[in-house]
């Protein structure tokens, strides 16, 4: 079975890489992005894809980019990741599709099993 | 009366003159009993001359505050200066109505030898008035103060909650960044080690690492917690009372050069939120705004709120230099200021502000003004 392409969203370029050195590992195919703003003009992304989504960036924040995604009828699974979840974030990202949360800095096992979980 | 010599009408004349004068005057002997009174005197008293006669004593015709003071102070002064001023009494009427009078007195021998003392009486019940109401006004003004001071304790208060919310937000995200790398960096080392020479040595190594980073997040989530415990109660409140009180606290720190113009839109236009916490951001925007073009020759800052798609947005503008577009991507970052002196938090707890309500604040060149403008957009219920 193919792994779909994981798009690695987050300004901070250690956690890009480690990130993609890891989702590598598991066989993923990898692509990483500085931002919101990088990710959108990537190009359409694959029903399949997975979109791995930092929340606070400073040019356009995950809320702002997974609502993009959606205007665009991206039906990409996106899993957000953040350091400080709170409920109205939470609830906000849910109402624009959000399909799952990781928050840093999380296990490995919990990365993989949030992929397992949105992988078609 | 006409048996009277010239010299006696003269003196007639004056004792009349003296009888109805605007003031109370008494002449007092030695002992302190009254030798005469003039009429006006008589009249404050509400008695008749007859009833002061040579057995009154001028203390009989005070308080019982007032004589004692007499006794112990005036008097003892008479002897010792001869002369006292503007010393304040109460008379006490026949009916029992208290008259405050100034007294002004001196002591001096007269002509046939007998030691006299004239007490000059200046009513003085309108002064009393208003130095009640002088009084009165103090004590508001204390009150009023006291409640200013009141409001700026809670407003101090709220800022160090804000730097404290702001301080433990802005490590938990600058710390979780590494520690998420750290973390994965190690698992995969982990992975691709897996089932090599002497593996499962290192790989509990690196999962024990794993783990101790992993732990320091959960103590970086503890930090964070102690000042997202610290919210304080949210209220409705207009947005033009808000902008108002923002405008006034930004004044009693440091006079404005520039009057901001405000425009609200509607003008009952309401948000829900924590009006100190509120007003603390468009306080620190209004200062900065300020900073910012008082350099300009004729300096404008322009607030103006709206209702935008279910959004309250409130918008501080300048005609200053603007924000310079290297600083620009980390404008809202703890520890990090254009300005000396300052320590990059004021915009940094302003973020913090906006995003426990719900908002979001940004900025960008000011398209009317030139400078900078700063947008803050709050859900039009939004809370702590």
């Amino acid at each position: 079975m193919t792994l779909p392409t994981v798009h690695i969203v987050d300004d901070e370029p250690a956690v890009r890489s480690s990130l993609a050195m890891l989702v590598g590992c598991w066989g993923y195919d990898v692509q990483t992005h500085e931002g919101g703003p990088a990710l959108l003009d990537s190009g359409q992304l694959d029903p399949v894809d997975i979109v791995l989504l930092d929340i606070r960036m400073p040019d356009m924040n995950g809320l702002e980019v997974l609502t993009h995604l959606r205007d665009r009828a991206s039906t990409s699974p996106v899993i957000m990741m953040t350091g400080h979840p709170d409920q109205q974030m939470r609830s906000e990202a849910v109402k624009r599709g959000v399909n799952g949360f990781l928050e840093k800095p999380f296990q490995a096992d919990e990365l993989k099993i949030a992929l397992q979980q949105v992988t078609r | 009366m006409n048996s009277l010599t010239p010299e006696g009408r003269q003196r007639r004349r004056l004792l009349d003159l003296m009888d109805c004068a605007p003031m109370g005057y008494a002449v007092l002997r030695r002992d302190g009993s009254l030798h005469y009174a003039n009429r006006t005197l008589v009249g404050w008293l509400q008695a008749d001359s007859l009833s002061l006669g040579r057995d009154t004593a001028f203390t009989d015709l005070l308080t019982r505050a007032s004589r004692t003071y007499f006794d112990t102070h005036v008097r003892p002064l008479l002897t010792v200066a001869g002369t006292v001023e503007e010393i304040a009494l109460e008379l006490q009427s026949a009916t029992g109505e208290r008259v405050p009078v100034l007294l002004n007195a001196s002591s001096h021998g007269s002509e046939e030898g007998e030691h006299l003392t004239q007490l000059a009486l200046q009513r003085v019940v309108e002064r009393r008035r208003y130095e009640k109401e002088v009084l009165s006004e103090r004590r508001r003004a204390e009150d009023a103060l006291a409640q200013l001071q009141d409001v700026q304790l809670q407003l101090v208060e709220t800022m160090q909650i804000n730097a404290m919310a702001t301080l433990s937000s802005s490590l938990a995200h600058e710390l979780n960044q590494p520690l998420t790398a750290v973390v994965a960096t190690l698992a995969a080392v982990r992975h691709m080690m897996h089932n090599g020479p002497g593996s499962e040595r290192l790989q509990l190594a690196i999962a024990e690492a794993e783990q101790e980073a992993l732990r320091a997040g959960e103590i970086i989530r503890r930090v964070r917690s102690i000042g997202e415990g610290a919210v304080a109660t949210a209220t409705t409140i207009t947005v033009a009372e808000l902008i108002e009180g923002a405008i006034r606290s930004v004044g009693a720190v440091m006079p404005l050069r520039v009057s901001p113009e405000v425009s609200v839109r509607p003008a009952n236009l309401q948000v829900h939120g924590n009006v100190l916490q509120l007003q603390y951001v468009l306080a620190a925007l209004l200062q900065n705004a300020a900073e910012a073009s008082a350099a300009s020759v004729t300096p404008r800052v322009v607030v103006s709120a709206t209702e935008e798609a279910g959004e309250i947005v409130i918008s501080i503008s300048d005609n200053g230099e603007g924000v310079d577009a290297g600083v620009r991507a980390d404008l809202f970052r703890a520890f990090l200021s254009t300005k000396p002196q300052r320590r990059g938090i004021s915009l940094a707890n302003c973020r913090t502000v906006v995003e426990a309500h719900g908002g979001r604040i940004s900025e960008t060149d000011s398209a009317d003004l030139g400078g900078a403008c700063f947008t803050i957009a709050l859900p039009e219920r939004s809370g702590t």
